[in-house]
């Protein structure tokens, strides 16, 4: 971090280390959000058991979301170096 | 009392004393070797694998209030109540990868609080008070509510005398759970909450099949609702609701769900369980597992129009004398269940009252010890010193929260819980961001966090709610018509709606990046940051660090 080198008491950070990883996988992260843009979605037709699109839309991006996660968590969980499990 | 309502209390003290017998049990569960040390007494010893992890934040963050209030807000305004499922949809995704890196930093050096992070990586004592100050404050009315969730169903059992001593139930309650909180610290209400959620789990899953059968189909229970929430509001001539969002409250919808996702991470109970768990991987795996809360919680949700079907009204509160919309669900129980499932239920929601309780008054004592008592009251206070006076603030903390629900009308409890909402929100530059960059200047920060907190003050004080009189701190939509920067109104006359802790967070952050560009110019101290880049991705404590919040605890 810039700042850090300012004051000459800090020890220098360890250089080996980047201190922000991007990785593309981590976009489908951002995914969900899509339960946010509530013009897609506020309309009564189709209904599903009774229950207006508004509802059983938001319900049904719980599971997707619920996969995002867990194919961010899967593909770069062997980079995040977790020795003991 | 009725005969049923006697069944519903006999089943509900056999659950509660259950659960209160297992909470004094839990300071011999994992049993550390002293738990006079605060990482033994207030975060478990950081030993909480995958599965308690899950449970211990499922029950800090879906609490007896979202239980009793999510559907009382679908039940008074609609589809609007809604926002809490796209809410915990997109929370966990979007802090993963920011808890990791808190997690590890914590790790390394030692941090109990978020406060303890602020204050290593900016180096100031007055940042970290400035955090932690505002965890406490935000936190109190949390505990409230989760108090008047638990009356809420002690009233509906028939246990609603009037006055002060109205609230005798609740205070039995409450020396219960402060015994066992004192007595064995984190490990508690980790154990509970398993409990807890098979409870919730079971009582939701029959309440959603049974009753929507009972009631003819989700079809015939959003027709009732449509058409109740249709009704002129006898106060303002308005509809009270409506089943879909309407052109003015779209806004308010969606940056109420980011708002409340961003600060949900920022409240110390859940820093709490984030830190209390043993691995990266816990957190990983939590992340990826935790919304499966959010199903629940939508089912949940939509119980506020099955009540609406079931014509369901809600109890007058004894001691204010005035009806209390968080009644709706135990009374839709209490009228819809056998009597004995009814008490089985509403054990489920007062012990979940009783979870989050007793994480958020530790949490707030960590804050208390950590980042007040021994940063400014005695610098040489030894670990036991810290642990003996994080269970004697948890004491405190949980004496004002039973004040706060004597003492304020249960209705205005909600109000102040959006209130802590906002000001939690203005921490997240200076604890969020600051995971990830060190750009912003620590006075900055600290200049941007009171800047964000009066304005946001000033914002809610001036909502008024017609629906039932109220002149200030009726809600948290703000009109943009009514978005004012000293006589500036760039929005004037629109009536489209924003949540209020998303424009004090902007006006936060922009007074943040000026500052910082003013005090850079100036050339002013940045202090030393005690955090290494490496630190954020630490699987395990390096053998070679001895970090001075380490040492000293």
């Amino acid at each position: 971090m810039s700042s850090s080198t300012l004051d000459p008491h800090t020890p220098d950070p360890a250089p080996a280390q980047p201190s922000f990883r991007f990785r593309a996988w981590n976009l489908l992260l951002l995914v969900p959000l899509v339960s946010l843009i509530t013009p897609l979605f506020n309309v009564r037709e189709p209904t599903l058991v009774g229950l207006p699109f508004f509802y059983w839309f938001q319900i049904a991006v719980i599971p997707i979301g619920i996969v995002c996660t867990l194919t961010v968590h899967l593909v770069t969980r062997h980079d995040d170096e977790e020795g003991q499990r | 009392m009725t005969g049923a309502q006697v069944v519903q209390l006999v089943v509900f003290l056999l659950l509660f004393l259950a659960v209160a017998v297992m909470g004094f049990m839990a300071s011999r569960w994992r049993r550390a070797d002293d738990l006079n040390h605060l990482d033994e007494w207030g975060l478990g010893g950081r030993r909480f694998g995958s599965w308690v992890t899950w449970f211990l934040l499922g029950g800090d963050l879906y609490t007896a209030y979202t239980f009793v209030a999510i559907p009382a807000l679908l039940f008074s305004s609609g589809a609007l109540g809604f926002y809490a499922v796209p809410y915990t949809i997109i929370a966990f995704p979007l802090v993963m990868l920011p808890l990791l890196r808190l997690w590890s930093v914590s790790r390394v050096h030692g941090y109990v609080t978020p406060a303890d992070f602020v204050r290593g990586r900016y180096d100031s004592p007055l940042l970290a008070l400035a955090i932690a100050v505002t965890g406490i404050v935000a936190t109190m009315p949390y505990i409230a509510l989760q108090l008047a969730g638990l009356e809420a169903v002690l009233r509906t059992i028939g246990l609603n005398g009037s006055g002060f001593w109205g609230h005798a139930p609740l205070f039995v309650a409450f020396v219960v759970l402060a015994a066992y909180t004192y007595q064995s610290g984190l490990r508690a209400p980790a154990l509970i909450a398993v409990v807890k959620d098979v409870l919730i789990y079971i009582v939701i899953l029959v309440a959603i099949i049974y009753l929507p059968l009972k009631l003819g189909g989700f079809g015939a229970i959003f027709d009732a609702g449509s058409a109740k929430l249709a009704q002129p509001s006898p106060s303002t001539g308005q509809p009270t609701g409506s089943t879909l969002l309407t052109a003015n409250n779209q806004l308010q919808y969606a940056t109420l769900a980011l708002g409340s996702a961003l600060a949900l991470f920022l409240y110390p109970h859940s820093v709490t369980g984030v830190l209390s768990s043993s691995s990266r991987a816990t957190i990983r795996r939590n992340m990826t597992a935790l919304p499966a809360y959010s199903f629940l919680l939508a089912l949940l949700a939509l119980l506020g129009y099955v009540a609406i079907a079931a014509g369901t009204r809600p109890i007058v509160n004894g001691s204010t004398g005035r009806p209390d919309s968080n009644t709706i669900v135990p009374a839709l129980f209490a009228g819809q269940f056998p009597a004995w499932f009814a008490g089985v239920a509403f054990a489920a929601i007062g012990i979940g009252a009783l979870v989050p309780a007793a994480i958020m008054s530790i949490a707030a004592a960590n804050l208390w010890t950590r980042n007040i008592y021994k940063e400014f009251l005695r610098r040489d206070a030894t670990p036991g010193d810290e642990a003996r006076q994080a269970k004697l603030a948890s004491l405190v903390v949980k004496v004002g929260a039973v004040l706060f629900i004597v003492v304020v009308d249960p209705q205005f409890s909600v109000d102040l819980q959006l209130i802590g909402g906002v000001i939690i929100l203005q921490t997240l530059p200076a604890v969020a961001i600051a995971l990830y960059t060190r750009w912003f200047h620590r006075w900055a920060l600290l200049a941007g966090w009171a800047v964000g907190l009066i304005w946001g003050m000033i914002m809610l004080y001036g909502i008024p709610n017609p629906a039932n009189g109220k002149q200030h701190f009726g809600g948290s939509a703000l009109a943009l018509g009514g978005l004012d920067i000293f006589g500036w109104t760039p929005f004037g006359g629109s009536r489209v709606q924003i949540y209020v802790g998303a424009v004090a967070l902007v006006g936060n952050l922009v007074v943040a990046v000026v500052v910082t560009f003013v005090l850079r110019a100036a050339k002013t101290r940045e202090g030393a940051d005690h955090t290494r880049s490496g630190d954020y991705h630490a699987t395990r404590v390096p053998e070679s660090t001895t970090p001075d919040a380490v040492s000293s605890v």
